[in-house]
């Protein structure tokens, strides 16, 4: 009877053990705290020195580069260069077919010689004529000749004289002509303007060109100096109130990988490169893209640079030595939230004072948008995302306001809300932008370089 | 475990208990279970009716588990994490990562109910089965008794009930330490469980109740055997670490969980 007791007594004991293990542990998971924890990566609020960077996308082109194209049309009979050939200032680039041009300055010359005669033809007329007015002239005053007769030859005279004057003008007008067949023969042969190469070759020997005085021509050729280049690069509106002349750059050419190149800034735009276009519709409308300006930044180091070469360009603008600073990407937006009683969300704001007098939200909501820290708005304007940082203390996340100051393309200047020491939220990423919010449990994990590194 | 005769006499068959009892007393006194299953004709309910319980509280653990959002985060960067892996190894591209992670992220709530539906027919089923053949084939080759299947199958059923135990606990750990990787096992000192590392697979395998079930289970070979429990166990314990290693090594270490 001793055994199926004990037995029995230990059933009861392994399944009422197993029994409080249960009800013991569904406790706990019942009254448990539920609350998601998010992974984050952080890092400390130092100080360092921020290189504030615009980067600008453009091509390499030479500073000095010449578009050749022809004043008078023909067919191109010589064209001794070759793109990418050297050429001197003076050198024969292109020779238009002179034959008709020839013709003209004969014709011109011909022209010029029958009204030299014409002029003197006329001018003989007028000595005759006067000769013959001054013999009258002379009767009529000794009462020998009428006074009809004399009027007839002083009126003779005149006109002789006239026929001169007309005929020295001839002389001139086929003169002019002269010259400007001689011009336009001359203009059949073009030379090279500068000591360069030919960057560009468009026409063919044998093709026909045209060209006029007045308008632009076809483009033949353009001669650069590869010894200068400098990078255009098209910068937005609102960085290029930050770039000024002789600031520094370093240029990243596609075709040089692993090189940066130093440049200095030479010339900003003044107008934008859209300005002036689509504006004559008289709707008013305005253009999708983005207004940029041209910005040309000297390469100072020599290389074998081709024009039309993809560059990156970073313009240093601004330079701080040795401030607080925390990574680019701790830096969020958030909206403040909503006063009490005023919406679904009954939470209170708090305005913390700043040290530089300014009122900063400090109870703020995840948002999307653009930053700003102003918290004083008019009744029924909707919020404004302020910047904030989060603080990791402890496996919390603290959501601090802050004003931020320049920004390189890894760190961001704190100008208020942080003290140095303490340890910000810097990834990830989705963490940052979306889910985290204050007070929030988090817990600190690895870097994921690889996303890090995406992201970046 | 309890120190039993290797052979019962047959003139004195142990008194016989309902399935219900048989379910509870595989907890408390298996010896006394293994014995009447011994004796007993092969009944169906003996096996099956196990093998629907643990079904049942793995899909149930497995909703349980996934209505945390702590743990369904944990989820989704253990996906991402693997994705990632696969492309810094070079398997697949960036951008077909991309795509696979807004894929993961669009699928609807009930695509992952039917995978712990999956899981739990998996688990009932195809672990009694793998352990009664085990216990067939140790029986067999190891210890040269002929054990018929159909009892081995049994034993392997009511087993399971330990099994069906550890998934309801590990599931209050889930959820109480708020960590998809909790487990009644040495992984519990493991600061960040990592299951990437082999050793910290090992001591995740190193599990309370795979310990127990595994010496029940020796129990019951040495009880449908006739050989001692020593010699049961060294051959059960023997296989039953040559294989968590085995499975380690080669890299299906989800399994030894």
């Amino acid at each position: 009877m001793a055994k199926p007791k004990s037995k029995r007594r230990r059933r009861i004991i392994v399944l009422g053990a197993i029994g409080v293990v249960l009800a013991g542990l569904t406790l706990a998971a019942i009254f448990r705290k539920r609350e998601p924890v998010i992974t984050v990566q952080t890092e400390k609020v130092t100080h360092r020195n921020i290189t504030e960077i615009v980067v600008a996308n453009g091509r390499i082109q030479p500073v000095l580069q010449v578009k050749i194209s022809p004043e008078v049309s023909g067919e191109l009979i010589e064209l001794p260069v070759r793109e990418g050939q050297r050429v001197n200032k003076g050198d024969l680039l292109v020779k238009i077919k002179p034959d008709t041009y020839i013709a003209n300055v004969k014709s011109a010359e011909a022209q010029y010689m029958s009204s030299a005669s014409g002029k003197d033809l006329a001018e003989a007329s007028m000595k005759k004529a006067g000769l013959e007015f001054k013999r009258h002239e002379e009767l009529f005053r000794g009462k020998l000749d009428s006074e009809s007769t004399f009027l007839e030859f002083k009126t003779g005279y005149d006109v002789a004289k006239a026929q001169f004057e007309s005929a020295v003008h001839q002389v001139d007008v086929a003169r002019a002509s002269l010259d400007r067949a001689k011009e336009e023969l001359a203009k059949t042969t073009i030379s090279s303007p500068l000591d360069g190469t030919v960057s560009k070759l468009n026409s063919r020997l044998g093709e026909r060109v045209v060209g006029t005085a007045m308008m632009t021509g076809t483009e033949i050729m353009i001669v650069s100096d590869l010894n200068e280049m400098e990078a255009r690069v098209d910068i937005g509106e609102i960085d290029v109130v930050l770039i000024k002349p002789n600031q520094k750059a370093r240029l990243e050419v596609d075709a040089f990988r692993d090189r940066k190149f130093k440049g200095t800034v030479t010339e900003i735009a003044n107008s934008s490169k859209d300005s002036g276009l689509g504006s004559g519709g008289g709707g008013g409308g305005q253009s999708q893209e983005a207004t940029k300006f041209e910005v040309r930044i000297r390469v100072d180091e020599k290389e074998n640079f081709r024009p039309g070469m993809s560059v990156t360009a970073e313009i240093e603008t601004r330079y701080r030595s040795n401030v607080l600073s925390v990574p680019i990407q701790s830096v969020t937006t958030r909206l403040p939230r909503e006063p009490a009683g005023k919406g679904p969300n009954t939470n209170t704001v708090t305005v913390a004072e700043n040290t530089s007098g300014a009122a900063m939200a400090a109870d703020v909501y995840p948002t999307s948008g653009t930053a700003t820290n102003k918290t004083d708005r008019k009744a029924g304007e909707p919020p404004k995302p302020i910047e904030v940082v989060f603080l990791a203390t402890g496996d919390q996340a603290k959501m601090v306001p802050v004003k931020r100051g320049i920004a390189d393309d890894a760190y961001v200047e704190i100008v208020d809300g942080l003290k140095e020491g303490e340890e910000v939220v810097s990834g990830g990423y989705k963490a940052i932008s979306r889910e985290l919010e204050d007070s929030m449990k988090i817990k600190k994990g690895a870097v994921d370089k690889d996303k890090e590194k995406e992201k970046k | 475990m309890e120190n039993v005769p290797s052979s019962i006499p047959a003139e004195e068959p142990p008194p016989s208990s309902s399935l219900a009892g048989r379910l509870l007393n595989v907890f408390a006194a298996p010896g006394d279970v293994f014995d009447e299953l011994k004796t007993a004709d092969s009944s169906v309910a003996n096996w099956l009716v196990p093998v629907l319980i643990v079904m049942l509280v793995t899909i149930t653990s497995f909703a349980v588990t996934l209505s945390q959002p702590a743990i369904k985060q944990q989820v989704v960067e253990m996906q991402e994490k693997a994705i990632d892996q696969q492309v810094a190894a070079g398997k697949i591209k960036p951008d077909q990562a991309k795509a696979f992670k807004e894929q993961m992220a669009a699928l609807p709530p009930w695509v992952m109910q039917l995978f712990g539906i999956v899981q739990g027919v998996v688990a009932g089923f195809c672990g009694t089965f793998w352990w009664a053949l085990v216990l067939w084939l140790l029986g067999k080759l190891a210890l040269k008794s002929g054990i018929p299947f159909l009892k081995a199958l049994e034993v392997s059923g009511l087993t399971m009930m330990i099994f069906a135990l550890c998934v309801v606990i590990t599931t209050l750990l889930i959820v109480i330490l708020g960590n998809l990787m909790a487990r009644p096992a040495l992984s519990v000192f493991v600061g960040e469980f990592d299951p990437t590392r082999k050793l910290h697979l090992l001591l995740g395998s190193v599990n309370l109740f795979y310990l127990w079930s595994t010496a029940v289970l020796a129990l019951a070979l040495s009880r449908l055997s006739g050989v001692g429990f020593g010699k049961a166990a060294v051959w059960m314990f023997g296989f039953w670490a040559a294989s968590r290693v085995l499975f380690v090594v080669i890299g299906l270490g989800g399994f030894v969980l």
